[in-house]
């Protein structure tokens, strides 16, 4: 009886408890406003076409890069090594995997600048950390990369070096992006695989 | 004797439970919304104004001038540099308006970083500024090399 009276106060206590407790469907932000801000202020979050250019050339690992554009405008092009997260299913759970890896640099971008950025302040204001921002999207990156063409008598090394990494990125963005829309795909999920077998998937 | 240290056992056990529930929930950094709110509205195009759709409608704005320096193509705009955003007197400002607010710079990433916190602390009506009708269309089209082409498409 004393059991069954200590079980019932604790059930009662524990429901109680429960019915106050806050939805935890709800996404709130838990980053402090004042801190927010400060992380969005700073040019630190950005990173230039050029940089993502040498990323896509060198493989770079600690990197990944999230399409926010719609499936299909993904696979009609897309900047090689991205993931697409279309901007609507930002806050699905099934995205976890990509946002919780601490020594993974999140790179955004859409076609323009307004989706990356809003992604951007949402995904550090959930407490993702090592966001970014490709500053001009993929406009940016075709006005940039794709139609890069060096006009001079004389190019420095630093615009030599400039130009080699446009042309190299360009070359790479050309070859994956001209493939079938069948080898595509499975270009796309032998990327996936590869990242979730890194995170310990199956 | 032992019936009431077995319940007092129960009950403190359930204090501490309801004292750190509590202080969680007292626990509040100002963000209110739920970032669902946020997508939703960028998804249904509820945030942005296009310039062009802007004419005869100026009136119906509270107009914020996010830009740092130079001076707004609005007459009756108030300038608030980004950086001064969540400041008391400027917070304040934003919550006597009766006006829907938009927010303007020469930067769309500023106004759309700006957007999404005032709509986490639950300013509504909240609105920005593009100088295009779509600030996400790809101008440019990618133009496949068909030399890399395969004979065969294997499906």
């Amino acid at each position: 009886m004393n059991a069954r009276i200590k079980i019932t106060v604790l059930l009662i206590g524990l429901g109680i408890l429960l019915a106050f407790m806050p939805n935890p469907s709800t996404k709130t932000f838990k980053l402090k406003p004042d801190d927010l801000l400060e992380k969005s202020i700073s040019d630190e979050m950005y990173f230039s076409v050029d940089q993502v250019a040498r990323f896509v050339n060198t493989e770079d690992s600690t990197i990944q890069l999230i399409d926010l554009r719609s499936a299909d405008e993904f696979i009609e092009c897309n900047i090689p090594g991205a993931v697409n997260i279309p901007f609507d299913d930002l806050l699905n759970p099934n995205w976890s995997v990509y946002f919780s890896q601490k020594d993974m640099r999140i790179v955004f971008y859409g076609n323009g600048d307004q989706n990356a950025n809003v992604a951007w302040t949402i995904a550090t204001g959930l407490g993702t950390e090592n966001c970014y921002v490709m500053k001009g999207g993929l406009n940016e990156w075709f006005k940039t990369v794709m139609l890069t063409n060096f006009e001079g008598e004389k190019i420095t090394p630093r615009e030599n070096a400039l130009f080699e990494n446009r042309y190299k990125a360009r070359d790479i963005f050309t070859q994956i992006n001209s493939l079938p829309d069948s080898l595509k795909t499975k270009y796309f999920d032998a990327k996936r695989l590869q990242r979730e077998k890194l995170d310990g998937g199956c | 004797m032992g019936k009431m240290k077995g319940l007092k056992i129960v009950l403190v056990v359930l204090a501490v439970v309801f004292v750190l529930v509590v202080v969680k929930l007292s626990y509040k950094n100002g963000f209110k919304q739920d970032a669902a709110n946020a997508v939703d509205a960028v998804v249904n195009n509820n945030f942005m104004i296009p310039v062009n759709e802007l004419e005869n409608t100026e009136n119906q704005f509270f107009v914020v001038d996010l830009n740092e320096s130079g001076s707004s193509q609005f007459k009756n705009s108030l300038k608030i540099p980004f950086e001064e955003l969540l400041d008391e007197s400027t917070l304040q400002k934003l919550k006597n308006t009766e006006n829907k607010i938009l927010l303007v710079s020469a930067d769309i990433s500023m106004s759309a970083k700006a957007w999404v916190i005032l709509n986490q602390l639950d300013f509504k009506n909240v609105f920005i500024l593009s100088n295009e009708e779509n600030p996400e269309v790809l101008k440019y089209k990618f133009q496949p090399d068909t030399k890399a082409r395969l004979e065969s498409d294997s499906e």
